[in-house]
């Protein structure tokens, strides 16, 4: 009976010991709206799926992200933007092999004009023209188009739309779900999208404009972690990754004009921060 | 019909507590609004959202706690209205002139919803935007209640403090090395510790408690009294639906904005004309209260009709519509009569938060037999609670409870004169600096 009971205790308590603790906070760099808390609150009920205990922290800036993931002691992960990661108040938070998750989505940026005009001969002259952006897109990079440009800055994307819409500039540069709600409502002509490949039937930049130097500019949404053990964080990253192919983040991803890239390594998202320097 | 009185109960709930907003109210109910379809969940959010105006007006009145930031120009009318024995007909006639307010602004864009769309549009002209953002902090710094010399010194303040953590597009935002500011001065933390506490401990420190226990026996007024209140005040409440009307519409600020600046209109009319009451202004109540509940519903005009949200609780809307696959624009609000049915439920619901308000303020009044001192450590502690719960999710409980302690310090100083100057200045500045930087951007680059 004694070693009954020793046995079934030494069970338990291997049990615990080898059992993985499957809490984790989830670092956004946003507040309860944008692209980071999509993101975030798509994700939680996928990962709780798995048996993870979520626990989001809205951080609200890049800065306060980083300071709460390098302070928390908690099996903490971060979401990194990688044209935020270029920014130098923020650039604390560069992956490394060891602490890289995964690249949860990719997303290319559109360049639009009104309707019936020859947008893409204005830029091309090179004609003095005001364009609507926000912060991510740098005056650097639409200036590198055309250096003529007025660029407008507005705080978040649903600004920049605003104030196109209400005519407020000649040009919007955006991301795929804002750009292509203007077009269906034809509110722009939507002429050129960064990268190699044509969506919707918009030429790449990379045909358009093969001088530009941000032709494949594309924002990358990935997950660096922190106070992971070895095995929790090769199955925390494992379930991540399964989870970016499930039918659920396609459909998110499909929503909200991302591509999927799930097998991108540190080395890859870091060098796409290069793609985001600024002047 | 469940989903009506569903929406009914959750808004006088966010309503009534301080601390619940509508954008932790719709993350809660996430999970059960996913399955409906799009009508459903505009109807539930435009109900709530109404409700909550109504019964936020309540607490506001009766506690002098702010369930929402524009529920402020009540915490300081509400209770000196109290001191009067004035308190259930603020109640009932402020109700009276929200739904009027409801009423106007749902008839107004029922009527010309087919045109509605370019001038929303148009609203968003970045010239139109800077002559309103500029007007605005003008109207404040002339119409404040100190000296002129005070709003403006006031309005600086405002200002400088909008500074801290603003994220700008060319420079870093000042934080003072600390990461906690880079988000900026928690707004509920400046103004219930500089504004809303102190204004709430000045007023009860001023009147006979024992007027207002008496208050707490009396019985909820007439239809005829009230209605008489309503008829006295109509100009107010007609000028408070016009502000609130447009106002609803600017991004971030919605019904707060509206509610704050027709009551700063309507107390610098009054003051011109030399009846503004100090001990408590019904017309400049009723003028604020009005113009939030006009604000709210076109606060999601531009929703509705371009799928862009202005305020946090709108982008939880977007996204539970456009999971169920629906894109939102001018197109789907017009097809099947969607806008009409959105806009006749927020009437319904308006008519029916109408008598909540009339009635929850029977119950909220018997607060007052609660001892002086006992009521008054309640208020502390439901405001540090609402601090404290403020954006709980950001890891900055600590920071948000330390600015609401300072701020409660410098608002009890400053507790003579009319410190709301700064909290105007301190929410529209950001919008008119960001505005003149593109009109300069626009026009002179």
């Amino acid at each position: 009976m004694k070693t009954l009971l020793l046995t079934l205790l030494l069970c338990l308590v291997n049990a615990t010991s080898f059992a993985i603790d499957k809490s984790v906070e989830i670092i956004v760099p946003t507040k309860t709206s944008g692209t980071g808390y999509d993101i975030a609150v798509e994700l939680k009920p996928l990962l709780e799926k798995r048996g993870y205990t979520v626990n989001l922290v809205m951080s609200g800036t890049c800065t306060k992200a980083q300071s709460d993931f390098y302070s928390t002691s908690k099996q903490s992960t971060l979401l990194l933007f990688n044209a935020w990661s270029a920014l130098p108040e923020c650039d604390k938070s560069i992956p490394t092999n060891a602490s890289w998750v995964a690249n949860l989505v990719t997303g290319p940026a559109m360049i639009c004009g009104k309707p019936g005009k020859d947008n893409l001969g204005i830029i091309k002259r090179k004609e003095v023209v005001t364009i609507a952006s926000t912060s991510v897109y740098a005056p650097s990079i639409v200036k590198s188009l055309n250096p003529n440009f007025k660029y407008v800055p507005y705080p978040e994307s649903g600004g920049t739309v605003r104030g196109f819409t209400a005519g407020d500039t000649e040009f919007i540069i955006t991301n795929m779900i804002r750009s292509t709600k203007l077009m269906k409502d034809g509110i722009a002509d939507c002429f050129v999208v960064t990268g190699r490949e044509a969506i919707n039937g918009v030429q790449p930049a990379t045909k358009l404009f093969p001088q530009w130097k941000y032709n494949l500019l594309e924002l990358n949404l990935a997950l660096m972690q922190r106070n992971m053990p070895r095995d929790i964080s090769e199955q925390f990253t494992k379930d991540i990754r399964e989870l970016l192919v499930t039918p659920e983040w396609r459909a998110f991803a499909d929503r909200n004009g991302y591509t999927i890239n799930q097998t991108m390594t540190s080395d890859q998202y870091n060098n796409s921060l290069l793609l985001w320097g600024r002047d | 019909m469940m989903l009506f009185l569903s929406a009914l109960l959750v808004g006088t709930i966010v309503g009534l507590l301080p601390g619940i907003g509508l954008f932790s109210a719709m993350v809660l109910l996430y999970p059960f609004l996913l399955p409906l379809p799009p009508i459903d969940i505009l109807i539930f959010y435009a109900v709530m959202a109404g409700t909550s105006q109504f019964t936020g007006s309540i607490t506001a009145c009766v506690v002098g706690a702010a369930g929402e930031p524009s529920s402020i120009p009540a915490t300081k009318e509400g209770p000196l209205l109290f001191a009067r024995g004035l308190g259930p007909l603020a109640i009932s006639t402020t109700a009276i002139g929200s739904f009027i307010g409801t009423i106007i602004v749902a008839s107004i864009l029922l009527l010309t919803i087919d045109h509605i769309s370019a001038f929303v549009g148009n609203f968003y002209n970045n010239n139109i935007q800077t002559a309103l953002f500029v007007t605005v902090m003008i109207i404040i710094v002339m119409a404040g209640s100190n000296k002129f010399i005070v709003n403006l010194l006031y309005a600086i303040i405002g200002a400088s403090l909008a500074n801290i953590g603003l994220q700008r597009y060319t420079s870093e935002p000042i934080t003072f090395g600390i990461s906690a500011f880079s988000n900026g001065i928690p707004f509920v933390a400046l103004a219930i510790g500089l504004y809303s506490l102190p204004q709430v401990l000045r007023a009860f420190s001023l009147v006979d408690f024992k007027l207002l226990q008496s208050a707490s026996n009396t019985t909820v007024s007439s239809i005829k009294e009230s209605l008489i209140a309503v008829k006295e005040n109509i100009a107010a409440a007609l000028r408070g639906s016009a502000i609130g009307m447009f106002a609803g519409l600017v991004p971030g600020l919605t019904t707060i904005l509206a509610s704050n600046f027709s009551y700063i209109v309507e107390q610098f009319i009054r003051k011109r004309k030399q009846v503004y009451n100090e001990n408590g202004d019904m017309a400049c109540l009723i003028s604020a209260e009005t113009a939030n509940n006009s604000g709210q519903l076109t606060s999601m005009l531009p929703l509705m009709i371009f799928g862009i949200p202005i305020v946090g609780s709108e982008v939880i809307v977007l996204d539970l519509i456009e999971r169920g696959g629906t894109q939102v624009s001018l197109n789907t609000l017009l097809a099947g009569g969607m806008f009409q049915t959105v806009a006749m439920y927020f009437i319904l619901g308006g008519f029916v938060s109408m008598f909540i308000a009339w009635q929850g303020a029977k119950l909220l009044t018997k607060i007052y037999k609660i001892p002086k001192n006992f009521l008054v450590t309640f208020l502390v502690i439901i405001s540090s609670v609402s601090v404290y719960l403020f954006e709980a999710d950001s890891n900055n409980q600590l920071f948000n409870c330390l600015c609401f302690a300072t701020c409660l310090g410098f608002g009890y100083l400053l507790r003579k004169t009319d410190t709301s100057v700064i909290l105007f200045s301190f929410l529209i500045y950001p919008f008119m600096e960001f505005s003149l930087v593109r009109f300069y951007a626009i026009h002179f680059s």
